[in-house]
């Protein structure tokens, strides 16, 4: 059972921890109340309440077909996920959602489907990847590129190897990298001209911090990617997490309810606007 | 039958939209080439005379700093050219160049090819334009890589 009312959190508590990097961590959340409902679609959020601090909208990173708990990877930042860093298990939080517009699985249907991401940004694809190796016959190919600072700051990497032997073709790029790195060095832009793709059957889903969304787009149309067939997920102030408050308008969007992802055709035009 | 070079240009993206005329043309500069891991292609200040096409493997872009020896400052990989500096003055190699996987390469004259690209104003462009693209496609990923902005805001 959901809660009745949207603005109403929930108490649910945190039963796993995991440290990702220096300053991003995996958190398993169950409801308090057995009975509630912990369905989701890959890319939609829910809004974290740490009791007396605040709350905030953090994306689902855990498998849409496991519906017994909710799971959170989150970037220690701010004041409120600085706090939900040094919960332990057992630990309450306040839970509202899930909320937005997921990634349109639908629309892959037999297309090769393409994730880039950047930093944590692969957390709100994370999803996908599960989702598209529950249902492979579905779809066609998955290519995953995925960029961050350095080799330290990359999360899930114990999946890696595992994603890789059940057929997810996975490039990682980093920014600065020792001689012990085997990957590529370099922006995850460069993987992008080399890529074996097909324009017309393929579908890209993108989440990353907004500048890097920005050098994404120009490398993808020069593929011959239309417009539509790019998806991006993104971030902005949101506080009420349905289309209430305002805070997270961008245009004549709500990122809350009208997003996080949206279809790139539907952001290009204001996609540069330094006023959004 | 082993290929001839120019029907390999045709499976490179670089030379994708170039008429078979030029692709025979350039063909006629280049040559297959193996490279063994940790071998250099280029040392930073060389004369650049060459100019690659990576087919497999891998290649560093290194820079070297007293005190810290070779700084990685990209790798590339199967699919990219490697260099420019064969067609920029005063043609000297910026970077030093170290294969990480054995490399199976292209390698073209970078004279050889400059001749052509003066006589034949209109293949020159063509070459001028992709190499540009290379160039600010390089810039760009520089830029977005110096700016260092995957672990700024969250989710």
């Amino acid at each position: 059972m959901k809660s009745k009312n949207s603005l109403l959190p929930v108490p649910y508590r945190i039963v796993k921890c995991t440290q990702e990097t220096s300053d991003v961590f995996t958190i398993e959340l169950v409801p308090e109340d057995s009975q509630q409902s912990m369905e989701f679609s890959p890319g939609q959020f829910n809004m974290l309440y740490q009791f007396g601090v605040g709350e905030v909208p953090i994306s689902i990173s855990g498998d849409s077909a496991k519906a017994d708990r909710y799971i959170h990877t989150i970037r220690a930042v701010g004041t409120v996920t600085r706090r939900m860093k040094i919960l332990t298990e057992k630990s309450q939080l306040g839970l509202r959602g899930p909320f937005g517009v997921p990634w349109p699985l639908d629309k892959a249907l037999e297309k090769d489907i393409f994730l880039i991401a950047g930093g944590i940004g692969l957390a709100p694809l994370r999803p996908v990847i599960y989702a598209y190796l529950a249902n492979k016959s579905r779809y066609g190919r998955l290519s995953v590129l995925y960029g961050a600072r350095s080799p330290k700051d990359l999360v899930f990497k114990k999946e890696f190897s595992q994603w890789r032997k059940l057929g997810v073709e996975l490039s990682v790029a980093v920014d600065a990298a020792g001689p012990s790195w085997k990957g590529h060095v370099g922006a995850v832009t460069k993987l992008i001209p080399n890529l074996d793709l097909d324009p017309k059957k393929s579908l890209v889903m993108v989440c990353g911090p907004e500048i890097m969304m920005r050098f994404i787009a120009d490398p993808l149309l020069g593929r011959g990617i239309a417009e539509r067939d790019i998806y991006v997920s993104m971030e902005r102030n949101m506080q009420c997490a349905v289309g209430f408050c305002g805070h997270c308008q961008y245009g004549g969007e709500f990122i809350c309810k009208d997003g996080p992802v949206f279809s790139f055709d539907r952001l290009s035009s204001t996609f540069l606007r330094r006023e959004f | 039958m082993m290929k001839k070079i120019s029907d390999l240009l045709n499976d490179c993206v670089f030379f994708s939209h170039f008429p078979q005329e030029y692709l025979n043309l350039i063909g006629g500069c280049g040559k297959n080439r193996v490279v063994k891991a940790d071998q250099y292609l280029a040392h930073e200040g060389d004369a650049a005379q060459a100019f690659y096409v990576l087919k497999k493997g891998r290649v560093a872009i290194e820079t070297h700093m007293q005190g810290h020896g070779a700084l990685l400052v990209e790798t590339l990989g199967a699919g990219e050219i490697i260099g420019w500096s064969w067609l920029v003055e005063p043609f000297k190699w910026k970077f030093d160049v170290r294969v990480l996987e054995q490399a199976h390469l292209i390698e073209f004259d970078g004279g050889c090819l400059r001749k052509k690209a003066e006589n034949n104003p209109e293949l020159g462009y063509l070459l001028m334009k992709k190499i540009a693209l290379v160039i600010a496609g390089r810039l760009s990923a520089t830029r977005l890589q110096l700016i260092d902005i995957y672990g700024k805001g969250g989710h």
